[in-house]
């Protein structure tokens, strides 16, 4: 295959039509002769037997034989011109295009976040050779410089988990000493940007590993003992009042996920509503068939920027508590799971569903 | 001199220097005998030369890969604890470490009164001998049971009044802060947490209950921000 002679396009089209035409030609030869000799040549052929047997020159229209047999040969000739242009226009033009036909389809369904660089098929056309290569090595470059890029962050939040380990032992051991009440709070001030820091680190983290397919092993988990487990751990530090409703009308409540995600999936939508609801406002949850709605009271009765409410530090509210990551980690995790996560604003509520 | 106490040996292997010695500096007031290890083939050396009961092990080493000492440690003794320090917060390493035989996994960033926690709760499952009860004053703590006596009178807590007891005993005379006992309490839920006031709920809650028992003035406040138990032995 290596040492296929390479052509253009064009020769490779003028090659093929030649060809074509030559075949054409050639099978039309007896159609010609046969043509030729009953009609246009036959009286020729009279005239010419009659002289030679001294009779004379017959009472033929001459004229009228020539401009027809010329009309027919020129419409064979046509014929026979337009027939080979719509083979290879039909056929074998497409079959020629097939492998930049093959390259635009894969080049269409190349997805730079699986980094799955397509196989083209091989061709000895000169012109789609390199334009397969020059996409096959811009997929490469563009998948190279997208893993480094995912890779920068997973090791970047990496690296600042050591100064903030240290920052935090220097902390704990800074409280040992004799302070008086105004240093105590500046401690407690650093204690809890540490923690915010931390904070800020673990979730970027988090979007990274789930960018980089680190947690794709699913197994089937219990949607309800994952949320009362986490309800239960919730209730001994706050005290909302936080109902759950299981309408589902199967028996079981098990979906295909990746246990620390879902899990993580909950705690986030969960803590969200916790935050943003007023300190008396009631949070529903409600499991149904593969859907999961957990809605709250808005502070303020505005809905959010349903557009953007799912990016990575778009809160754009005053009263920031979150670090504005956790609805996005919520979207990572659906889409890693191909599960759909809806916004909605009804009667003061916030409402946002999981479709599983 | 020999027979006064039987010294806890505690193997640090960490690279970063000062955190190293932070950790060493907290643990001081522990009757451990504490050791650094910097790099790779420092702590391979030092495994093979001295008996440990714990070693803290950071995976990320300069000259090679933690888990490799770790299967080294189970190879030469595997009676050691080993509590696994790592900034490398992932399922992976944390399962495979289990896997070859570590004891624990800490990640990284912690707060060393939880690290002081954790290091007791590994030497006391190691050394099975030793008694399972903690006397302090006149509170009785049984660990195994999770019951308390003040006075030969049973405390009546819940589990997360307990923790916070035993926390505050194990890092007796040492201030902790809110946030460290908020960690504590409450795993890794505490970074989704904004506040840090049911600490000081908790906090309130046991000092009425061993207040109730007679035991008085054994938890200071400072100013709301750090708290320390102060009753000595």
């Amino acid at each position: 295959m290596g040492n296929r002679i390479m052509r253009t396009l064009l020769s490779k089209t003028r090659i093929k039509f030649i060809t074509c035409m030559t075949i054409v030609f050639m099978f039309s030869v007896p159609l010609f002769y046969l043509i030729t000799k009953n009609f246009y040549a036959e009286d020729m052929m009279h005239i010419i037997e009659s002289v030679e047997q001294g009779k004379g020159i017959p009472a033929i229209d001459l004229e009228q034989d020539i401009i027809a047999g010329i009309m027919i040969q020129f419409l064979l000739v046509f014929f026979v011109i337009s027939l080979s242009f719509y083979i290879t226009i039909r056929f074998i033009a497409r079959h020629l295009w097939h492998p930049f036909d093959d390259t635009l389809r894969k080049t269409e369904l190349f997805n730079i976040m699986q980094g799955k660089i397509p196989n083209f098929i091989e061709t000895d056309i000169y012109e789609f050779k390199r334009l397969n290569n020059s996409l096959i090595k811009l997929m490469e470059k563009d998948s190279k410089t997208f893993r480094i890029q995912k890779e920068f962050s997973e090791n970047a939040s990496h690296e600042l988990q050591t100064p903030l380990a240290l920052m935090r032992s220097k902390l704990d051991l800074l409280i040992q000493e004799k302070m008086n009440e105004k240093q105590m709070l500046l401690v407690d001030d650093l204690y809890k940007l540490t923690m915010r820091m931390s904070h800020l680190n673990r979730n970027l983290l988090l979007l990274a590993k789930i960018d980089n397919e680190q947690y794709a092993d699913q197994e089937e988990v219990d949607i309800m003992v994952l949320l009362s487990n986490l309800l239960l751990m919730y209730n001994v530090f706050h005290e909302h009042n936080i109902q759950v409703k299981n309408k589902q009308t199967f028996s079981t409540n098990t979906l295909r996920a990746n246990p620390f995600l879902l899990e993580c999936l909950l705690k986030n939508l969960v803590i969200n509503a916790i935050r943003y609801s007023p300190s008396d406002g009631r949070i529903q949850i409600l499991v149904q068939n593969h859907q999961l709605l957990i809605s709250n009271f808005s502070i303020d009765n505005k809905p959010l920027d349903a557009n953007k409410v799912f990016h990575r530090f778009s809160s754009d509210t005053i009263q920031k508590k979150g670090n504005g990551l956790g609805l996005a980690i919520v979207k990572s995790i659906c889409d890693l799971h191909r599960w759909t996560v809806q916004y909605k604003f009804k009667d003061g509520k916030h409402n946002f569903i999981v479709i599983f | 001199m020999f027979f006064i106490k039987n010294e806890m040996k505690l193997l640090i292997i960490e690279d970063e220097r000062e955190l190293s010695d932070s950790i060493v500096s907290y643990l001081n007031h522990e009757d451990y005998l504490c050791e650094q290890a910097f790099t790779f083939n420092e702590a391979i050396m030092k495994v093979n030369i001295y008996e440990y009961d714990c070693i803290l092990l950071d995976l990320m080493l300069p000259g090679g890969n933690g888990l490799d000492i770790l299967r080294h440690i189970k190879q030469q003794a595997p009676q050691t604890g080993v509590i696994i320090v790592s900034a490398k917060d992932s399922l992976s390493d944390k399962v495979e470490g289990l896997r070859i035989g570590a004891d624990d996994y800490l990640p990284k960033p912690f707060h060393l009164p939880e690290l002081n926690m954790r290091i007791f709760a590994l030497l006391r499952c190691k050394c099975f001998t030793s008694n399972n009860t903690i006397q302090m004053g006149v509170l009785t703590i049984d660990l195994l049971g999770k019951k308390v006596l003040a006075n030969n009178k049973p405390l009546n807590l819940t589990k997360s009044e307990y923790e916070l007891l035993l926390f505050l005993i194990k890092n007796e005379h040492r201030v902790m802060s809110k946030s460290a006992l908020a960690e504590h309490l409450s795993g890794d839920m505490a970074d989704m947490l904004d506040d840090f006031n049911f600490v000081y709920a908790h906090i309130k809650n046991l000092k009425s209950k061993l207040a109730e028992l007679g035991v008085t003035d054994c938890i200071k406040t400072y100013y709301g921000v750090g708290y320390q138990w102060v009753i000595e032995l």
